[in-house]
């Protein structure tokens, strides 16, 4: 895996997309452009958040995900789910029927990603008590650590030094089944059930690895089809006692509904989500410490996981049944499953910023370039309106500079202003007589 | 010398004080400049435009890039400083009590200032205003 090279899961099928811009006015990192007709994406500045897919009127993007039968392959099939999982039922209000279902999918074990938040958050809160230093950032949101690699590269040092909940989730999942099942890790199949792109993105490519945990990953929408489809069948048994050993309230609210404070009383801690409100908060960050917050968990998404572009069910419906479904939980549990038992919860290595290439790497011809973009925008309307392809006519101006195949006149304004002029121009030189007609006349 | 960016700053205007900010801090960042060079920038400038919202009544902040190197001036029209040895210790504040109650006024201001910049010079003539030239090297 080259630090340089950047796996993304959000494609564009080429076919189905018509132009029409819609997806260019949400993507957050202005990573989108028309380029003859059709959407693409510029591949240093994505961050696989999804926002395009969520609007594409043609459902022209996708996201890359794996099939189902790939677990084929693999002799012991383990799954982590999104616990979002749980509240997408409108029939099971009840854990033990869901997870019941879930046992017909074919894996020998499954866990939910709030093994991991229950795991995680007491690494957390040890590393807290002696860091209070600045405002730390979770690594749960996939989304948000890309897009402050991208474009905050100055707060790679607030984010923790920890994996994000579904990785822990499927370190311990791993672990704890090769030593109850003596068997060996190769052949193992580790699979993650995700509720976004996002996520899917970070299986493939998992920024502070060196190498990837999970095996595979399908998205929420599938399973959620599939299980469907083994709900309406007859012979199924879900009444079947399982036990719930490491579930907890807070660990389920958390790993859902970013329901942070419920997991770090004694520390101010914030969850901001929705993309937008993300980067607002990232840019004061910035320019200034909350040194009264100890901690932020940050999802790309509104509402958090509950909010992903996989799942089916209404966010705020979802996250309802999912408090239900927790309150029958206890607050916390007696003994936390076996904490870092060869340290699995710290990244592996450093996470690293990868900024957007500055517009030149002389810093004088940068300044120079940012004149004449300065100058472009200048004589453009400030509609934004992206008919030209470009999401602003701040990121057109840019464009026109840095890339020679864009002109100024793919700004339709700009095009006819300056055939009216042309026109005005045409009538008046056709206007004039002809000098030799002229002489003509008078003699 | 070129210019690059320049703010005009509003005494008492500690609303947006700092406005400027977030400007500055994109066009670093366009231009290649590392994080943690900008924030240093950032940091000083911001003091220096604060002590003309909290000391003077006008002023003007302008960026410059030099080659290798960012120079951002403020010049103001104000009470100018007295003893600038004086307003450089850790700790010396003339601020009002309005000033100080709006959370400013620790006298931390320049000390901070020479600290994040690699070349400071502070010219300032009394009952007339203040220059204050940051220098800060980037490559
Ligand atoms: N532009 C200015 N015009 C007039 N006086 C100034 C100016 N800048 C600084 N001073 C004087 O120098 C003193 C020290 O400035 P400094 O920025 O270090 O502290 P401060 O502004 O008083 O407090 P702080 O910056 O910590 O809020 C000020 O109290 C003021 O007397
Ligand atoms: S939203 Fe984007 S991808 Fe979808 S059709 Fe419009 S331009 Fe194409
Ligand atoms: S996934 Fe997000 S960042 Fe990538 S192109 Fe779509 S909206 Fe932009
Ligand atoms: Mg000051």
């Amino acid at each position: 895996m080259s630090e340089k090279e950047y796996i993304h899961t959000v494609t564009i099928n080429k076919k189905r997309c018509i132009g029409c811009t819609r997806c260019l006015r949400v993507c957050p990192t202005k990573a989108l452009r028309i380029r003859n007709g059709k959407a693409i994406i510029l591949q240093d500045r994505c961050i696989d958040c999804g926002e395009c897919i969520r609007v594409c009127p043609q459902k022209a993007i996708y996201s890359k995900i794996d099939d189902l039968d790939i677990i084929n392959n693999y002799k012991h099939k383990l799954l982590v789910y999104s616990s979002v999982l749980i509240g997408q039922f409108k029939k099971y209000k009840n854990f033990k029927k869901i997870l019941n279902l879930m046992s017909y999918l074919g894996f020998d074990e499954i866990v939910g990603v709030d093994i991991g938040a229950l795991i995680i958050s007491d690494v957390i809160r040890s590393f807290l008590k002696h860091n209070r230093d600045k405002t730390y950032i979770t690594t749960n949101c996939p989304a948000v650590v890309r897009l402050i690699q991208v474009k905050y590269p100055s707060l790679i040092d607030n984010m923790l030094p920890f994996k994000n909940m579904m990785d822990v989730a499927g370190e311990y999942l791993k672990k704890e089944y090769m030593k109850k099942n003596q068997v060996k890790e190769k052949n193992i199949g580790l699979f993650y059930l995700s509720p976004c792109p996002s996520k899917a993105q970070a299986v493939y490519q998992p920024e502070g690895e060196v190498k990837r945990i999970f095996d595979g990953v399908f998205s929420m929408e599938e399973v959620y089809n599939n299980l469907r489809y083994i709900m309406e069948k007859k012979d199924i048994h879900l009444d079947k006692d399982i036990e719930l050993e490491n579930v907890t309230e807070s660990s389920l609210k958390w790993s859902t509904l970013g329901d942070v404070d419920s997991q770090f009383k004694d520390f101010t801690s914030l969850r901001i989500d929705g993309i937008d409100n993300v980067i607002e908060f990232l840019e004061e960050i910035e320019e200034g410490d909350f040194k009264e917050i100890d901690l932020v968990d940050m999802y790309s998404c509104q509402n958090g996981c509950v909010g992903g572009v996989f799942t089916n069910e209404n966010p705020f419906v979802c996250e309802h049944r999912i408090r239900h479904i927790a309150s029958s939980f206890p607050d916390s549990v007696d003994e936390i499953p076996p904490i870092c038992e060869g340290d699995y919860c710290s990244l592996s290595k450093p996470l690293k910023p990868r900024p957007v290439e500055p517009i030149d790497k002389n810093m004088s011809n940068a300044v120079k370039k940012m004149k004449e973009i300065e100058e472009v925008f200048k004589k453009l309307p400030k509609l934004n309106c992206s008919i030209c392809g470009s999401p602003t006519c701040y990121n057109l101006a840019e464009d026109i500079v840095l890339n020679e195949d864009v002109s100024i006149y793919d700004c339709p304004v700009v095009l006819r202003r300056n055939l009216r002029n042309m026109a005005k121009d045409l009538f008046e030189m056709a206007g004039r007589i002809d000098p030799i007609e002229e002489k003509k006349d008078k003699e | 010398m070129e210019k690059i960016l320049d703010f005009k700053i509003k005494g008492r205007d500690f609303i947006n004080a700092g406005e400027s900010t977030s400007k500055m801090k994109n066009y670093f960042k366009k231009i290649g400049i590392s994080s943690k060079i900008i924030k240093r920038i950032l940091v000083a400038s911001y003091e220096a435009e604060l002590n003309v919202v909290a000391h003077a009544d006008s002023g003007v902040m302008e960026i410059f890039v030099d080659e290798d190197k960012i120079v951002v001036t403020v010049e103001d029209e104000g009470p100018g400083i007295e003893d600038i040895d004086r307003a450089m210790q850790e700790g010396f504040s003339t601020a009002s009590d309005e000033v100080r109650e709006m959370g400013f006024g620790a006298g931390m201001g320049l000390p901070n200032i020479k600290r994040n910049s690699d070349d400071l010079e502070i010219e300032s003539e009394v009952n007339k205003g203040t220059r204050v030239k940051m220098v800060f090297n980037v490559s």
